[in-house]
């Protein structure tokens, strides 16, 4: 065996080191268009590529009012606090994705408040929109959740803001009444 | 010795070709339907584009503490840009000037850094004074005036240009300083 055949046998040695590094780290499956997730806690300011937001509280109730509406469920609201913006530019920039996931169960943000809440809303560049995002869930999901918010409704090769919540740990009242929308409050 | 090169050649020759028609195809479209080429323009210079002419003639801001911006019901800690673009229509197509959408880009050197729509939309008390027209109008084929307003935080820059995207120009666009 002369100096050039070990040479080729470690450089093939090599070779298949990178291969086996690369398909060990490569996503799988449909990871490969996951989303990205940038993870906060509640008061602090979490930054994803297009979208930063502020989760400031959140409480629970039997009942929700805004200045409009009155909402009643069969089960309960989860009203969150939150501000959102843009970073970057405005093009298509709505808080389009805004869950609870609680165990194995999403739950979207409500409709219900229509203009009343953040949900929805276009974000503007560095000017944050705040408001109430509600969600209606079944009275014994009160757990530990995960608050997802994203640009558009479908996150996926984009950043998701992640920001757990301790829903057992809050009070349950039996009214709670949320703040307007309001375009460029902290 | 000419047997060994050719390999070496085929290897040199492809490698770069297929990168080349792999990038095309998968980046080609997605780089000519967009606004990806600007054609910038210096402050107050007027410039051909798309058979129109089109100058930057006014540009004025409104912070959001000024009197002015509590009566626009501008929200605390930002202001409003005002820009007045003059538009030349000489070439029509079926008879119309050409439609544009305008953005605020704030620049650092040729990078933009952020950008904003026009705030005709946004929640404040403002309107361009007549006779000037809210946006490209193509249905004035002569010498005209358009409004455009951004409202943005008071921490942009001061290196601010007016996007115009013309459809029918894309990847082209303008981006004129201000």
């Amino acid at each position: 065996m002369n100096l050039r055949h070990v040479a080729n046998g470690a450089l093939l040695a090599v070779i298949l080191a990178v291969a086996a590094v690369v398909q060990h780290t490569s996503p799988g499956d449909g990871g490969w268009q996951q989303p990205i997730e940038v993870t906060g806690t509640v008061g602090d300011r979490v930054e994803g590529r297009n979208i930063a937001a502020t989760v400031w509280s959140a409480q629970v109730a039997r009942e929700v009012q805004t200045s409009d509406w009155t909402g009643q469920t069969t089960g309960i609201w989860v009203v969150v606090d939150v501000s959102a913006e843009a970073v970057v530019d405005e093009f298509a920039a709505r808080l389009g994705t805004a869950q609870l996931v609680i165990g194995d169960e999403t739950f979207s943000a409500s409709e219900r408040p229509d203009l009343d809440t953040v949900y929805r809303n276009s974000l503007s560049v560095g000017i944050p929109t705040r408001g109430p995002l509600f969600f209606e869930i079944p009275t014994d999901a009160l757990g530990k959740a995960r608050l997802q918010l994203g640009i558009d409704s479908d996150p996926r090769l984009d950043s998701l803001l992640v920001i757990p919540l301790d829903l057992s740990q809050l009070e349950v009242r039996d009214s709670a009444t949320a703040n307007d929308v309001q375009w460029g409050a902290e | 010795m000419i047997r060994r090169w050719v390999p070496v050649l085929a290897v040199v020759v492809l490698l770069p070709l297929t990168i080349g028609i792999t990038f095309q195809n998968e980046w080609g479209s997605y780089y000519q339907n967009r606004p990806s080429q600007p054609v910038d323009v210096a402050k107050g210079d007027r410039v051909e584009f798309g058979g129109t002419g089109w100058q930057v003639t006014e540009v004025s801001t409104t912070e959001a503490s000024s009197a002015s911006g509590e009566e626009i019901g501008l929200p605390a800690h930002t202001r409003l840009v005002t820009v007045t673009v003059q538009v030349s229509p000489d070439e029509l197509i079926d008879g119309l000037s050409p439609y544009c959408m305008a953005s605020l880009q704030e620049m650092a050197g040729d990078r933009v850094l952020r950008s904003w729509d026009d705030a005709t939309f946004a929640d404040i008390d403002y309107a361009p004074e007549e006779p000037l027209e809210w946006g490209c109008t193509p249905e004035t084929t002569s010498l005209y005036e358009f409004g455009a307003w951004f409202v943005i935080p008071d921490d942009a820059g001061e290196q601010l240009s007016l996007s115009l995207e013309v459809s029918e120009q894309q990847p082209r666009y303008l981006r004129l300083a201000l």
